[in-house]
């Protein structure tokens, strides 16, 4: 795979044996270049279009059968369904069942990415703002559009809270305005971060395995398996966080404060 | 930082949107449509089973009241014609005693009757004999004779 052979090309350059960043960078496989747009084929494509390719199989190989005595695979789709089903009927209410299959292909894309990162040699899709921010602000888009369709000019309400004196209304509307405004950047930053931060870690410690050496990495390597534990964890927590945040904010879109 | 490289920007979200718009048509089209089915199907035939297994648990119920109540039914029956065939039967035993008895009385009565006439009848003969006898007897010894009626008054004087 081209991304193993540009760690190789880095060892030359870094001082490091292996730079953290460089596990972030993009690889284009194939130039291409449609009207001027550029959109080439990317080891971000790549794996973004392994977990569309892996979502897609498990959610539907495994649950050809339909069997009403679910196999081992059918019952994991049924529970990942169901736990997607879940968080929105507890978030949302019933009129979040509109929009289940929109979450729920967040969050599974979201998760697919998370984990396909933890493979080694593999490229973190999730760990780019570009990524992140998009979708964030996919999600914030349309969120803001059901609320306008729903509540239409009453939507503009949901920046002036019900019951807060007079007085106090000109500060509220602008906290709530900015508060508003942001979450698509503490949507996103927050995963972005969090993956970040936790593959650089993850990165630094191997490299401290490999400069430490025979005798003294195995310290390293034991913090190292820790954490990738820990990866693993965080890595569905964020999906998981990002998921419930969207459903959070569709409630809000659906039923005001 | 590779995360700013603004050029690889553009090749990232054309991916992400072509992707994520597959794999929602994808998830949405056909695969959460299926899995939707089957745990649907799931909790009908479950709520189904549920409802037949109450169902044939309250018909147990019924039987088994009734067969309760028929037990109740043939105990008490059978404890009536036991109390009745006894009674009847000891009616039958005090009225057959009854008979007996008025016989014994019957024939013990006659028979005290048929004794007391033998007795007075022995007694009126040997009353008889023994005037008869004494008759002879003076008869015999005396020279004069006796009138029976006299010794007769005499035997009755004894009596």
């Amino acid at each position: 795979m081209a991304s193993a052979d540009n760690i190789d090309d880095h060892h030359s350059a870094g001082s490091f044996p292996a730079d953290p960043m460089h596990q972030f960078e993009i690889a284009r496989y194939f130039e291409l270049n449609i009207g001027g747009l550029d959109i080439s084929f990317t080891n971000s494509a790549l794996f973004m279009v392994i977990s569309v390719i892996l979502i897609s199989f498990f959610s539907i190989f495994f649950v050809r059968k339909q069997a009403l005595v679910p196999s081992r695979m059918q019952s994991l789709v049924e529970l990942s369904y169901e736990f997607v089903s879940n968080m929105v009927r507890q978030n949302v209410g019933q009129e979040g069942k509109k929009y289940f299959p929109f979450i729920f292909t967040i969050f599974m894309f979201v998760l697919f990415l998370n984990m396909l990162g933890m493979m080694p040699y593999s490229f973190t899709v999730t760990s780019h703002i570009a990524v992140t921010f998009a979708l964030a602000f996919l999600i914030f888009l349309l969120v803001t559009i059901v609320g306008f369709v729903k509540h239409g000019f009453g939507f503009f309400g949901y920046f002036a809270p019900k019951g807060v004196p007079v007085f106090m209304l000109p500060l509220l509307v602008v906290i709530e305005v900015i508060s508003y405004f942001t979450r698509p950047i503490s949507l996103s930053v927050r995963l972005f971060a969090n993956m970040m931060a936790g593959h650089t870690m993850l990165k630094v410690f191997s490299g401290f395995v490999l400069s430490l050496g025979f005798v003294g990495g195995w310290l390293p390597l034991g913090v190292m398996v820790a954490f990738t534990g820990l990866e693993i964890l965080i890595a569905f927590l964020q999906a998981y966080v990002f998921t419930i945040l969207t459903c959070i904010y569709l409630n809000d879109s659906l039923h005001m404060h | 930082m590779p995360q700013l490289d603004f050029t690889t920007f553009i090749p990232q979200l054309f991916w992400l949107f072509l992707s994520l718009s597959f794999l929602y048509v994808i998830l949405s089209r056909i695969a959460l449509p299926r899995i939707s089915d089957v745990i649907e199907e799931r909790n009908d035939t479950i709520t189904d089973d549920l409802d037949e297994a109450k169902a044939l648990s309250i018909e147990a119920e019924k039987v088994v009241n009734e067969l309760k109540s028929k037990l109740e039914v043939a105990r008490s029956s059978s404890q009536k014609t036991l109390t009745d065939e006894r009674q009847k039967n000891l009616d039958k035993i005090s009225s057959e005693r009854k008979k007996f008895e008025e016989t014994i009385s019957k024939e013990i009565s006659s028979s005290e009757e048929k004794i007391n006439k033998g007795k007075s009848e022995a007694l009126k003969e040997a009353s008889d004999l023994a005037v008869d006898i004494a008759e002879e007897i003076i008869n015999n010894l005396f020279v004069k004779k006796v009138d029976k009626k006299d010794l007769n008054k005499f035997s009755k004087d004894l009596n």
